[in-house]
């Protein structure tokens, strides 16, 4: 649609703006939650900087993932490649894509490092709630970003839009899409705002990452039916998302049922006491 | 008497340089002829170089300027100058991240053409 915009002289992609966009807006909402449990700025930037640092290698592992027979094929014939060949097959374009879940899931095992270690900056009985809050939030922009940038595009419908001249990706152009980035930009916003409620309802406490956990893979395994794009690798007839979506959801499951059978047993335990 | 001042100082720096040293970056490039293969190359190296560099400057500014902040809290002092820089220095670490990523084609361009050229 616009994957890039002049700005002050320069070509800027759009993507990029609306992550940026939305990592400012995260960033004040998270303080916003959080002011009244004295978490400071200081706090939200480490808080950012741990987790962006967590997703970025998650979302680049998982990407390789997607592509671990290329990588191994390369690894195989490497002598037939010169150095810079290798290198740029290998961190260009076997591991050079992102994926959500891998940036979801290093980003929290990230934050769940830093409360380990320290609890200087990032407090996790605080602040793990606040982040299930704004991760929905910070991937409604990053939706937008791709429906502006043409990427991770909706499989071909009557109803839809229409792209015309995309240069990065020539495949959306003159085709009527289901505009399913925006779609699961809606449904990520709604999803904030339910966490938000949950949060000033003082209803599930501490464990609004699990109610995320709950929510968003059902959203994300409907979604992928009407994706267009399949870059994304397919394993079992269903994609990579797809799969972690189940894991996700068995992990929220499992961690719920466990939690549930220690508060049950807690009052017990106290009661023998 | 003001025992955080100069942690303070040296995070707004951090903070200052991460905005400028992108800017600096574009503006060679600007000033860079780049209608040629080289030149276009050359242009593209110095924008990655000089968005990394602001990249991990802005992250040391920001891990100073929180220190920094934590420290003149728990001290009583005043945190302005920290606040300044920690602001500036999430900006320019921001700012300098969505270049990198938005010249992700330059870099790919870049590589394509030092594989062209020793090849």
């Amino acid at each position: 649609m616009y994957p890039f915009v002049d700005i002050f002289g320069r070509t800027i992609g759009t993507y990029g703006i609306m992550v940026g966009i939305g990592i400012i807006v995260t960033g004040i909402v998270f303080l916003l939650i959080l002011r009244k449990k004295e978490v400071y700025l200081e706090d939200v930037a480490m808080t950012g900087l741990f987790f962006a640092a967590g997703a970025v290698i998650g979302s680049h592992i998982v990407y390789g993932l997607t592509n671990t027979t290329k990588i191994i094929d390369l690894f195989r014939h490497m002598s037939e490649y010169s150095f810079i060949e290798f290198m740029k097959l290998l961190f260009g374009s076997y591991l050079g894509g992102m994926v959500f879940y891998g940036g979801l899931i290093g980003g929290l095992i990230a934050l769940l490092i830093a409360n380990k270690v320290s609890q200087k900056y990032f407090r996790g009985d605080v602040m793990f709630d606040g982040v299930a809050i704004v991760i929905p939030l910070f991937h409604t922009f990053g939706r937008i970003g791709c429906f502006l940038g043409g990427c991770c595009f909706g499989v071909e419908c009557k109803f839809g839009i229409t792209i015309h001249n995309n240069t990065l990706y020539p495949a959306i152009n003159d085709v009527n899409r289901l505009p399913i980035q925006l779609i699961e930009a809606g449904c990520n916003f709604i999803l904030f705002w339910v966490l938000l409620f949950l949060y000033k309802k003082n209803k599930f406490q501490k464990r609004l990452l699990i109610v995320y956990l709950f929510a968003y893979p059902v959203i994300r395994f409907i979604d992928e039916f009407f994706r267009g794009d399949d870059i994304r690798g397919f394993l079992f007839g269903l994609s990579t998302s797809q799969i972690i979506s189940i894991l996700l959801f068995t992990f929220a499951t499992v961690f719920t049922i466990i939690d549930l059978k220690k508060r049950k047993d807690t009052p017990v335990k106290t009661e023998q006491a | 008497m003001n025992t955080t001042k100069n942690k303070q100082i040296t995070a707004l720096i951090l903070g200052i340089a991460s905005l400028v040293i992108p800017n600096i970056g574009s503006s060679i490039t600007n000033a860079m002829d780049t209608s040629t293969n080289s030149g276009s190359m050359a242009a593209g190296i110095v924008i990655i170089v000089a968005t990394l560099a602001a990249i991990v400057v802005g992250i040391i500014g920001i891990i100073k300027s929180a220190g920094a902040r934590k420290e003149a809290k728990e001290a009583g002092e005043k945190q302005v100058l920290a606040t300044i820089g920690l602001v500036l220095s999430i900006v320019g670490t921001v700012e300098s991240a969505i270049l990198f990523f938005a010249c992700g084609l330059c870099i790919a361009c870049v590589a394509c053409a030092a594989a062209s050229t020793m090849a």
